[in-house]
C-alpha cells in the first residue's frame, strides 16, 4: 500500500520544482535598512530588494539576528517573545524550533499554520479520543465498504487521497459527500449533501439522531469503549432530521439514509477537511464526526476510522514535534506537572508553564503591546492570517522581527533580518505524512548561493542566545526526538533510512507499523472515548443588508497555501496567473456580471479586486476566493473570529459583497 | 490460486503458476517478447492492443497475445517461430510508418524505438498517414499525437489508474484519436496535469 | 508514455506579464436549462448502458449531438465527458458539433457505397445528388444497408428508397419521406391462427422438456447462421453450464457487404424468431433477452417493439425480460463481442478471447448470442422434426440455407435452398440465371470478409467449411455475382475500403493495416511484397474476424485474377 501511495504524486509536486530555481530565490542573508520603513502596503520588487535590505555575511546576520531576539528577551522578558515554525520545514527542524522558543526564549508562544487548517480538529480529537492523529491512513478507503466525505474537495487539495476515493467508488463502496460547494468528486458518489454553509452541526446532529433513534449504533462498543453517550442522546433529540431539513437543505429522508448506511455498513470511515475546522464552530463541527463514528463502533478496526485530511505536507509531523502552544512534543501538555517536569530534565532548563498564544491570538498581543519581538521560520501569516490587515500591521510595529524562508515573502517585508533557507529537496530530514507514516527525504539538489538548511540556522540562533547545543546534523536531532517521544519508539534514523518510510506506533524494532490505532480503546485517561454533545452556533458574521453573500476560501489545485512556492513555479504559474473568485453562472446573472469580468469583493475589513469565474460548483450567493494571491489576498476579507477551543478563525464563512470592479 | 502447470515456450519447458500469463512467464525465464501497449506495472489492465507480442500456440489458427494469454498445461508456444517474428516485426513496421524520423522524434529512447531497433524495423516499407499537429496549449505538457500508436496506455493511466477521466480514445478506425474530454485543446480541458500518462 | 506523446516541458520560465485568467473554469460547465431538457429526454435515474440509447434520443430530436448537450448528458448520467465522447463518436450515425461549428442540415440523405450498390452505378447516383444541389440537405455515403437485391440504394431521413435514382430521390425529399416503411408481414394474430406458439405453450405446460429440445437441436445439425457455423445446440449446452444468471444477446446487426437475410425474415414473418428466442431462453435458463438490431433497419426497430409488446401483454413472455438496442452504425457490433460491448453502451471494441462470451459476456455474466435466423429455425425443427431440417442439405451437406444473392443475376434476393448447392445451381437454379449480357466471371462466397471466388470453382459446395482449402469462407451466405464487366482489382479496393471504414481501429494489424492497404490498393500498380505482408499481418495478429479476414480480397485477386491487376 505504501508503495502503491508513493506512485500516486500529485500536481502540485509534480510538474514544478523549478521554484526552487526561481530568480527570486534568496540566496544571502539580508539585513534591513535603517530608513526602510516597515509600514504601508508591501511594494517591493522581490528582484531588487536593494531599497529596503542590504547583503550581509552569516556571521553578521547570525549576530544580528539572535543579539536582537536575546535584547528583547532579557529586557522584556519571556512573554515579549513568540516563534512561528511551518509544516513545511522536516520534523527535526520543527522539533528544534519549538526547544528554541521554549527553552531559548522560554515562552510557549509557538505555533504554526495548523492553527489555521485543523487545530479545531486537533482540540475535538485529543478531547475525544486522546490523539490528534489519523486514527487510519486514507489508503484505508480500500477497505471499507462507507465513506463520509465531508468539508473536503480532494481533487484539488488532495488528489492522491482523490484517487483511492475514486478506485473505492468505482469498487462500489458507498461514497458520501457532504459539502455546500459541488465537488469533482460527485460523479463517483453515491449521495452528494450539498448543505447550506455553516449548518454542519445541525446536519450532523440530525444523523446522529436518526442513528440513536432507529436503534443503529453498537450498543455493546458504546458501553465498552465510551463515555457521554447518554448526555449526547439527551441533546440530539430534539435534532430530528425532520426538523433539521429546513435548516441544513437536505430533506429528512436523505440524513435517514445516510444515517442509515454509515451506521449499518461493515466498515465505514469519515474523512474530513477544512470545510468541517475552519469555522467559529470548527471543535463542534468535528465532535459530531467523534460522535458519529464511537456510536457506532466505526473505528479502530480495518476500514474504519476518523481522518482529517491535512493542509501541508508535514503537518501531522510539525505537530508531533510540539509546534503548538499548549504541548510539548507529543501533545504532552505544557501546563501538566509530569510532562513538563520531565522535559526540564531532558533540555536542562526551566520552562514556562502557562499555555501559549496561538497564531491569530500573537497577532494581537503584538497590537496589544506584549509581544516585542518573533521568529519565524517558513511561514506567511502576511498573507494566510485572517483579516491580514491587521497581521500586516503587527509584523510592522514588532520591535524586531526575524524571517527565515526562501524568498522574500510579505511577512519577510517586515523583517529586520531574512536568513535565507532550504527548500524540500535541498535538504536531509524526516517527515510525517497525514497517514503517520515518518518518511525519509534526502537532498537531491544543492543549495543555491549561501542559503542553509533551516535546522543549522536555528541551531546557530539558538548558540547564540545561549543554548548549548551541538547538533551536527539533522540524525542528531533526530536522536533527542526519540528519546523524548514515546511515538517514536522502535523508529531509529537507521531504520527509516534503511527502510524509507515506517508509520509510527510501532511495536517493535523488526516490525511493521500499525496502520490502524484504537483496537482497544483510546489512550485518554479511562481508556474510553469521549462523546460531546454539539450545540449550534451560527457563523460568527452572517449575510445581511450591507453585504449579502457568503465569502468563501480555500485552495486551487496548482497553488499551494499562500502561494509563495507554487506561485514561483513557472508551470503552475501559467495555469493560474491571475487572482480570481469563483461564482455560480446564477449568482453572476443576478449581480449582472459576466465571467472574465472584473469584480470587488468586499466586507467589514476591507475589500480586493479579481477576476469573476464561471464555476457552478459554488452555491448560490457565494464567492469563493483561494487565498494564494498577494494582488489579491482573500485574508484582507476573511473574519478572525475564533473558534473558542481550537482558536482557529472563520475562514469559510463571512458576510461579503460583490460588484463590478 | 491456480495450479503449476507446465508449458512450453520456444522450445523451454516452463513452469507457471498463479494465472501468469505467457509474457510474464517469458519474461521470468528471460525470454524477452515485444510489448508496447502492456506496461508491467501495478494498477495497469492489460489490454492486448498493439498486437507486438503475439505468439503461435501450437492447434491455433490466429496468434495470440501473450500478455493476455495465460498458458494451460502442455501448450506449445512459440514467439520465436518465423510466423510469430513476422507479425511482431509487421506490427514494428506498420506503428514505425506512421512516425516522425528518428531524427525528428520526440523521445528517441522510448520503448518503441528500442523496440525497433531490436526487431530491426526503425524504416517502414509502408505509406505514412497525414501529418497531426501537436497540441501546444498547456504550459507543462504538449501533446504530441503525430507519435501517437493508439496504445491506450494514458486513457488507462487517467482513467483507471488516476481516475480522474479526462483523456479517451475517440472516433474509430484509423480516425482513432486520443482526446481531452472533448477533444478539446489539453490546456482548456479539466486534466489537471496529474502526469500520470507521461510515465 | 510509450511513445511518448505527452512529454513534461520542464524549468521552461515564462514572464508573467499580461496573462489572463480563464472565465470560466475549466472543462465545460453545465448549465441548469439544458440539464433540465436533458433529463426530461432520458428520464429519472439514468443507467450507465443505455448511453448510446440516449445519445439517438437526443440526435433524434436536434439532429445531431451538441457539445452542450452531451456535457449535460455526461453531468447527467455521473460519466465523464471523456466516456461520452468517445461513444458519440464511434457510431456513424451520430454527428457532434462542437461549439461555434454548424450543425448539419435537417435532412441527410446516405447512398449505400458497398459493393452491391457500386456495381448497380451509386458512384453516379452520388455525383448526380451533389450535383442536384439539393437544399437543406447532405450526401453521406454509407456502408451496405442490407438491400442489395434492389441496389442501388439511398436513404432519406429514416426511409429507404430501393432502385434509387436521382428522381426518387429528390421526390422523397421534396415530400419529406422520411420516415421508414413498415412492411407487410405475419402479425401476432395472424402467426398464432396458423399455429405459431403452440409450440412455446406445449414447451410450458411442460411437453417438451429443455433436453428433448437441445437433443432436436443436435440432430438438426442447425448451425449459427451469423457466419460462424457453431452448432447451436452445443452452444445452448455451454451456456447453460454456466452459473445463473445467463444473458442472450440477439444479433439483428448483419452488415456483411451482400447480406439482407435476417431483414427479409423479420420483415415477413417475425414471430418466427421471436418465439425461438423465448424457447432458447427457456431452455437455456435465461432471465434477460438484449434484441440488437441494427440502425439501418428502423423498420425492423419499430415493429419489433410493437410485436414483442403484444407477445408479452398476451403473457407469453413472462419468464424472459426483453429490452430492445438500436445500434448507431457501426458493422464491427456484428462481432458478437463487439455487440456486448455496445449494448453495455460502450464502443464496439471486439474483445480478446479467451474468455469466450458464452462463459464471460454481457455485464460479465454467461451470455447467449444468436443470430436471428438461428433462432428463427428453431420451432420449424423441433415441429417438423429435426431431420426434416438435416436431410436438407446437398453435395454431402446438411441444413437449409438462406442465400441473400446480389450483384449480375436476373433475380436477386433471399434463396433458401440446400446448404452445400454450387453457385452454378444457384444462379441457375434460384437466380434466373446471368443478367442479359454479363458472363459469370466470380463471386463472393460470404460478403465481403470470404474472398473472391471464380466462376472456375463452380463446383464446390456452399457450405461452413467447404471452402477454407480455396482461402474463403461462406459466412452468412451473403453471394455477390460478377461478370466479365466487372474488374476484380476494384472490387477488392471497394472491400477495403469498408473494412478500412468499419475497423473499430482497436488493434494496429486492423486499424493501420487496412488504412495502409487502401492506400497501396488505389495505385496502378501494386505492391505484391507489401499486400502480401499486410495480408498476412492482419489475418494472423488482428484480434477479431474482421482484421483476420480483411486480407483475403488481397489474396483472391493475386491467387484468381492476376490478369486484372
Amino acid at each position: 500500500m505504501t508503495q502503491w501511495a508513493q506512485v500516486l504524486v500529485s500536481p502540485a509536486v509534480n510538474v514544478c520544482f523549478d521554484y526552487v530555481r526561481h530568480p527570486h530565490r534568496l540566496n544571502r542573508p539580508l539585513i534591513r535598512l535603517d530608513k526602510a520603513s516597515k509600514l504601508g502596503d508591501i511594494k517591493i520588487d522581490p528582484s531588487d530588494f536593494s531599497s529596503h535590505f542590504r547583503e550581509a555575511s552569516w556571521e553578521e546576520a547570525l549576530d544580528y539576528a539572535s543579539g536582537g531576539l536575546r535584547q528583547i528577551r532579557d529586557e522584556h522578558g519571556s512573554s515579549a517573545m513568540a516563534g512561528f515554525g511551518s509544516a513545511k520545514c522536516s520534523n527535526e527542524e520543527a522539533y528544534v524550533f519549538q526547544k528554541l522558543v521554549r527553552a531559548g526564549f522560554g515562552t510557549n508562544n509557538v505555533d504554526h499554520c495548523t492553527r489555521l487548517c485543523h487545530a479545531s480538529s486537533v482540540a475535538a480529537l485529543l478531547e475525544g479520543i486522546g490523539s490528534g492523529a489519523v486514527s487510519a491512513p486514507f489508503m484505508a478507503a480500500e477497505e471499507s465498504d462507507c465513506i463520509i466525505l465531508i468539508g473536503a474537495n480532494p481533487t484539488s487539495n488532495h488528489p492522491v487521497a482523490a484517487t483511492f476515493f475514486k478506485q473505492a467508488a468505482k469498487q462500489g463502496t458507498i461514497l458520501i459527500l457532504m459539502d455546500p460547494r459541488k465537488t469533482q468528486l460527485q460523479r463517483h458518489a453515491t449521495h452528494t449533501l450539498q448543505f447550506k454553509p455553516g449548518t454542519d452541526v445541525a446536519m450532523l446532529n440530525a444523523i446522529l439522531h436518526a442513528i440513536i433513534e432507529e436503534g443503529l449504533y453498537d450498543r455493546e462498543y458504546v458501553s465498552q469503549h465510551t463515555e457521554g453517550f447518554e448526555s449526547l442522546s439527551r441533546h440530539v433529540r430534539e435534532f430530528s432530521p425532520e426538523n433539521m431539513q429546513n435548516v441544513c437543505g437536505i430533506d429528512a429522508e436523505t440524513l435517514r439514509t445516510v444515517a442509515r448506511k454509515y451506521a449499518a455498513s461493515r466498515a465505514s470511515i469519515i474523512f474530513w477537511g477544512m470545510g468541517i475546522s475552519q469555522h467559529v464552530h470548527g471543535t463542534d463541527n468535528a465532535r459530531c464526526l467523534i460522535a458519529l463514528s464511537l456510536i457506532t463502533g466505526q473505528i479502530g478496526r480495518p476500514g474504519t476510522g476518523l481522518h482529517p485530511l491535512r493542509g501541508q505536507n508535514n503537518v501531522q509531523g510539525a505537530s508531533d514535534a510540539g509546534l503548538i502552544p499548549m504541548m510539548y512534543p507529543d501533545y504532552q501538555p505544557v501546563f501538566e506537572e509530569n510532562p513538563k517536569a520531565r522535559f526540564e530534565d531532558a533540555w536542562g532548563t526551566s520552562l514556562d508553564p502557562e499555555k501559549g498564544l496561538t497564531v491569530v491570538e500573537i497577532m494581537r498581543a503584538i497590537h496589544d503591546g506584549q509581544i516585542r519581538s518573533m521568529y519565524i521560520m517558513g511561514e506567511n501569516p502576511a498573507m494566510s492570517d485572517p483579516d491580514v490587515k491587521h497581521a500586516r500591521e503587527a509584523l510592522a510595529s514588532l520591535q524586531h522581527l526575524v524571517v527565515q524562508d526562501i524568498f522574500l515573502t510579505e511577512t519577510a517585508f517586515h523583517a529586520d533580518v531574512i536568513l535565507p533557507a532550504s527548500a524540500w529537496p535541498e535538504k536531509d530530514g524526516t517527515v510525517t505524512n497525514t497517514n503517520r507514516q515518518i518518511q525519509m527525504g534526502r537532498q537531491a539538489l544543492q543549495l543555491p548561493g549561501e542559503a542553509r538548511p533551516d535546522w543549522w540556522i536555528t541551531t546557530e540562533i539558538g548558540k547564540r542566545i545561549g543554548m548549548e547545543w551541538n547538533y551536527e546534523s539533522p540524525s542528531d536531532i533526530y536522536q533527542e526526538m526519540a528519546s523524548v517521544m514515546p511515538s517514536l519508539n522502535n523508529i531509529s534514523w537507521g531504520r527509516i533510512e534503511n527502510e524509507g518510510s515506517v508509520t509510527y506506533p510501532c511495536d517493535a524494532p523488526d516490525r511493521p507499523g500499525n496502520d490502524i490505532v484504537f483496537e482497544d480503546g483510546f489512550p485518554t485517561q479511562n481508556g474510553k472515548g469521549k462523546i460531546v454533545p454539539a450545540g449550534i452556533i451560527s457563523p460568527d458574521e452572517l449575510p445581511d443588508e450591507d453585504f449579502p453573500m457568503i465569502l468563501s476560501t480555500g485552495r486551487q489545485l496548482e497553488h499551494w497555501h499562500t502561494g509563495a512556492m507554487t506561485r514561483r513555479a513557472s508551470v503552475l504559474d501559467e495555469i493560474e496567473p491571475e487572482a480570481v473568485a469563483t461564482l455560480s453562472f446564477d449568482t453572476l446573472q443576478k449581480l449582472s456580471l459576466e465571467p472574465g469580468e472584473r469584480i470587488q469583493v468586499s466586507t467589514r475589513r476591507g475589500s480586493i479586486e479579481l477576476v469573476a469565474r464561471m464555476d457552478n460548483a459554488v452555491p448560490e450567493d457565494m464567492v469563493f476566493v483561494p487565498f494564494c494571491y498577494v494582488e489579491a489576498a482573500a485574508n484582507i476579507l476573511t473574519n478572525p473570529a475564533l473558534d473558542p477551543i481550537g482558536k482557529i478563525p472563520e475562514f469559510k464563512f463571512c458576510a461579503a459583497r460583490v460588484s463590478a470592479a | 490460486m491456480g495450479n503449476t502447470i507446465r508449458f512450453t515456450l520456444d522450445g523451454k519447458t516452463i513452469e507457471s503458476s498463479d494465472g501468469e500469463t505467457i509474457w510474464q512467464a517469458a519474461d521470468r525465464v528471460n525470454i524477452p517478447i515485444p510489448h508496447l501497449c502492456y506496461l508491467p506495472q501495478p494498477d495497469y489492465r492489460t489490454d492486448g492492443n498493439c498486437r507486438a507480442c503475439v505468439v503461435e500456440i501450437e492447434g491455433e489458427g490466429a496468434l495470440a497475445a501473450s500478455c493476455l494469454r495465460k498458458p494451460a498445461e502442455g501448450m506449445v508456444v512459440r514467439s520465436d517461430s518465423e510466423r510469430a517474428r513476422k507479425s511482431q516485426s509487421l506490427v514494428m513496421e506498420l506503428l514505425m510508418a506512421d512516425q516522425p524520423s528518428r531524427e525528428k522524434a520526440h523521445e528517441r529512447e522510448s520503448r518503441l524505438w528500442e523496440w525497433a531497433e531490436t526487431l530491426d524495423t526503425t524504416s517502414s516499407r509502408f505509406p505514412a498517414r497525414d501529418s497531426i499537429d501537436r497540441d501546444l496549449s498547456h504550459p507543462a505538457m504538449h501533446v504530441a499525437l503525430d507519435a501517437c500508436i493508439q496504445c491506450n496506455l494514458c486513457v488507462r493511466a487517467c482513467r483507471e489508474v488516476q481516475v480522474n477521466d479526462v483523456i479517451g480514445m475517440a472516433h474509430r478506425g484509423h480516425h482513432a484519436k486520443i482526446v481531452f474530454d472533448f477533444d478539446d485543446p489539453m490546456g482548456a480541458s479539466t486534466c489537471v496535469a496529474c502526469g500520470e500518462c507521461v510515465f | 508514455m510509450q511513445a511518448n506523446t505527452i512529454e513534461v516541458m520542464a524549468g521552461r520560465f515564462r514572464n508573467s506579464d499580461g496573462r489572463k485568467a480563464r472565465p470560466y473554469t475549466k472543462g465545460r460547465q453545465v448549465d441548469r436549462l439544458t440539464k433540465a431538457e436533458i433529463k426530461a429526454l432520458i428520464g429519472e435515474s439514468p443507467r450507465r448502458d443505455l448511453l448510446i440509447e440516449y445519445l439517438h434520443l437526443i440526435q433524434d430530436r436536434h439532429g445531431h449531438l451538441s457539445s452542450k448537450n452531451l456535457a449535460a448528458l455526461a453531468d447527467e448520467m455521473c460519466l465523464a465527458q471523456s466516456e461520452v465522447y468517445e461513444v458519440a463518436t464511434f457510431y456513424a450515425h451520430f454527428d457532434v458539433v462542437h461549439e461555434g461549428e454548424n450543425p448539419p442540415p435537417p435532412m441527410t440523405i446516405r447512398v449505400c457505397d458497398s459493393i452491391s450498390c457500386e456495381l448497380a452505378n451509386a458512384e453516379k447516383l452520388v455525383h448526380d445528388l451533389e450535383q442536384a444541389s439539393l437544399k437543406d440537405v447532405r450526401i453521406l455515403r454509407a456502408p451496405c444497408m442490407g438491400r442489395c437485391a434492389t441496389a442501388p440504394v439511398a436513404e432519406v431521413g429514416h426511409n429507404h428508397v430501393d432502385h434509387a435514382t436521382l428522381k426518387k430521390i429528390t421526390e422523397a425529399v421534396a415530400g419529406k419521406h422520411i420516415h421508414p416503411a413498415i412492411p407487410d408481414y405475419i402479425g401476432f394474430d395472424d402467426y398464432c391462427g396458423s399455429g405459431g406458439y403452440r409450440l412455446w405453450k406445449n414447451c410450458l405446460k411442460g411437453r417438451y422438456s429443455p433436453e428433448r429440445i437441445l437433443d432436436d437441436l443436435d440432430t438438426s445439425r442447425l448451425k449459427g447462421l451469423g457466419g460462424a457455423g457453431f452448432p447451436t445446440g452445443r452452444k445452448w449446452r455451454i451456456v447453460g453450464g454456466y452459473e445463473a444468471p445467463r444473458l442472450m444477446a440477439v444479433n439483428i446487426d448483419e452488415g456483411e457487404p451482400g447480406t439482407f437475410k435476417d431483414r427479409y425474415y423479420l420483415e415477413s414473418d417475425p414471430h418466427r424468431f421471436i418465439e425461438g428466442m423465448l424457447i432458447a431462453a427457456w431452455v437455456v435458463g435465461i432471465e434477460k433477452s438484449y434484441v440488437y438490431i441494427r440502425d439501418e433497419y428502423p423498420a425492423i426497430i419499430a415493429l419489433l417493439k410493437e410485436e414483442i409488446a403484444k407477445v408479452q401483454s398476451a403473457g407469453l413472455a413472462d419468464h424472459l425480460e426483453i429490452e430492445i438496442r438500436r445500434g448507431a452504425g457501426a458493422y464491427i457490433c456484428g462481432e458478437e463481442s463487439a455487440m456486448i460491448e455496445s449494448i453495455e453502451g460502450k464502443r464496439g471494441l471486439p474483445r480478446n478471447r479467451p474468455p469466450y462470451v458464452a462463459e464471460v459476456g454481457l455485464f460479465g455474466r454467461p451470455t447467449l448470442e444468436n443470430n436471428v435466423e438461428t433462432l428463427h429455425w428453431v420451432r420449424d425443427i423441433i415441429e417438423k422434426g429435426p431431420k426434416w431440417f438435416s436431410e436438407s442439405g446437398a453435395n454431402g451437406c446438411s441444413g437449409l440455407r438462406s442465400y441473400s444473392v446480389s450483384g449480375r443475376v436476373k433475380e436477386p434476393g433471399v434463396k433458401l435452398a440446400s446448404a452445400g448447392i454450387t453457385i452454378r445451381e444457384l444462379i441457375e437454379g434460384h437466380c434466373g440465371g446471368m443478367l442479359d449480357g454479363h458472363k459469370f466471371k466470380s463471386y463472393l462466397p460470404g460478403g465481403a470478409s470470404g474472398g473472391i471466388l471464380p466462376a472456375s470453382i463452380d463446383n464446390v459446395p456452399l457450405d461452413f467449411g467447404t471452402l477454407h482449402e480455396y482461402g474463403c469462407f461462406i459466412g452468412s451466405a451473403a453471394i455477390v455475382v460478377f461478370s466479365d464487366q466487372d474488374n476484380m482489382k476494384d472490387v477488392a479496393l471497394n472491400l477495403m475500403r469498408f473494412f478500412r471504414d468499419e475497423s473499430c481501429g482497436q488493434c494496429t494489424p486492423c486499424r493501420s493495416g487496412t488504412e495502409k492497404a487502401a492506400r497501396l490498393m488505389a495505385k496502378p500498380e501494386w505492391d505484391m511484397e507489401l499486400l502480401e505482408d499486410l495480408s498476412t499481418v492482419m489475418t494472423d495478429a488482428s484480434i477479431c474476424g474482421l482484421g483476420q479476414a480483411a486480407g483475403n480480397p488481397i489474396n483472391c485477386v493475386f491467387k484468381y485474377f492476376p490478369e486484372d491487376l
